[in-house]
């Protein structure tokens, strides 16, 4: 494993602990917030506050997400938020999409050669986060019971989920899957930010039952990419436990503000915090770019 | 061996970090919602 002082460029020790311990607690009240695991905003910020390298930072974030998903999951089948069928079905295609995100990330990672590497997968954040932006600040249309696009989608096979739930198109589905699991492995994010609005307007499930669902996709993706990046040696549980202790708290806390903000502030909020984000790594780009050449 | 090992390390301490932390976070709950039930029927 990655020791502690090899870690970060800019800090050690202690003080390292303690960064990574703050940032989990930040994504922890994302988390708890806005309803996403927080890693779209750490794996960059790993990169361009500590210094980390981004491969590292990815392995590590899947680790972090694998603990943060198990947690929800557990509370949510309780809860029997989580439809077992759609949920195997993603997670298989999403576990083969995570396998072909991380050959992707290896592959561009030996295409651009190391520095450009970097500013490559900042410049695929700040995209990311902008298109996110946009999405989470515009009001979502609702959707009529059976109208969504994978229902009326007539590729066979077509699998029925029981229930009052109607049917759905296999190969589709795998699709959703297979694209969440891409990012995942690709730039260590938990992928929700496909599953949630896919489960929700294209699927048609309740908003209860894509957020139960969708964890348990994360949970068998993270699962499989943490395997990936963790037999390569870029994966660190020094910066993944520091993450999840600091994300305990968090949660807790983002729990507490969420009950006293409205649910349209907090979209513009996130967009806000989002576009922030995507602001910082853009200057940071810049000043790598100006470094470098 | 090692690698292995490094591997495992890495699923599951997370895995039990997570599953570990809401365990005890439901008991918190269970033992709260207690109280106020005991509150509301004195």
């Amino acid at each position: 494993m990655t020791g502690l002082d090899e870690i970060s460029v800019r800090l050690s020790g202690a003080a390292l602990l303690a960064a990574l311990t703050g940032m989990g607690l930040v994504g922890g009240t994302l988390s708890a917030l806005f309803g996403i695991g927080g890693a779209i905003v750490i794996v960059p910020m790993l990169n361009a506050l500590l210094g980390i390298d981004y491969s590292l930072a990815v392995g590590s974030s899947l680790c972090f997400t694998l603990g943060t998903s198990a947690g929800g999951w557990a509370r949510h089948r309780r809860l029997g938020n989580v439809v077992g069928k759609i949920m195997v079905i993603l997670a298989l295609s999403s576990m083969a999409g995570a396998a072909g995100g991380a050959e992707l990330h290896a592959l561009l990672r030996g295409l651009c050669g190391e520095r450009r590497f970097q500013s490559a997968m900042h410049g695929i954040f700040i995209m990311l986060m902008l298109a996110i932006a946009w999405l989470v600040w515009r009001d979502a249309p609702r959707q009529r019971p059976g109208a969504s696009l994978l229902q009326r989608l007539s590729l066979p096979p077509r699998i029925a989920l029981g229930g009052e739930l109607p049917d759905v198109s296999l190969p589709a589905l795998a699709v959703v899957g297979v694209a969440a699991g891409m990012l995942s492995g690709m730039l260590g994010i938990g992928g929700g930010v496909i599953l949630v609005p896919a489960l929700l307007l294209v699927v048609g499930l309740g908003m209860h039952q894509c957020v139960g669902t969708s964890l348990g996709v994360i949970l068998l993706t993270s699962l499989a990419g943490a395997v990936i990046y963790g037999a390569k040696g870029q994966a660190s549980l020094w910066i993944a436990m520091p993450l999840l202790v600091g994300s305990a708290i968090g949660v807790q806390a983002g729990a507490w503000i969420c009950q006293r903000l409205g649910a349209r502030p907090l979209r513009r909020y996130f967009a806000i915090l989002l576009l922030a984000v995507a602001g910082y790594l853009l200057i940071d780009l810049l000043g790598k770019l100006r470094a470098g050449g | 061996m090692t690698k292995l090992l490094n591997v495992l390390l890495l699923v599951l301490l997370p895995l039990a970090w997570g599953l570990g932390s809401e365990a005890l976070f439901e008991i918190v709950r269970a033992r709260r919602k207690g109280k106020e039930a005991e509150h509301k029927s004195q």
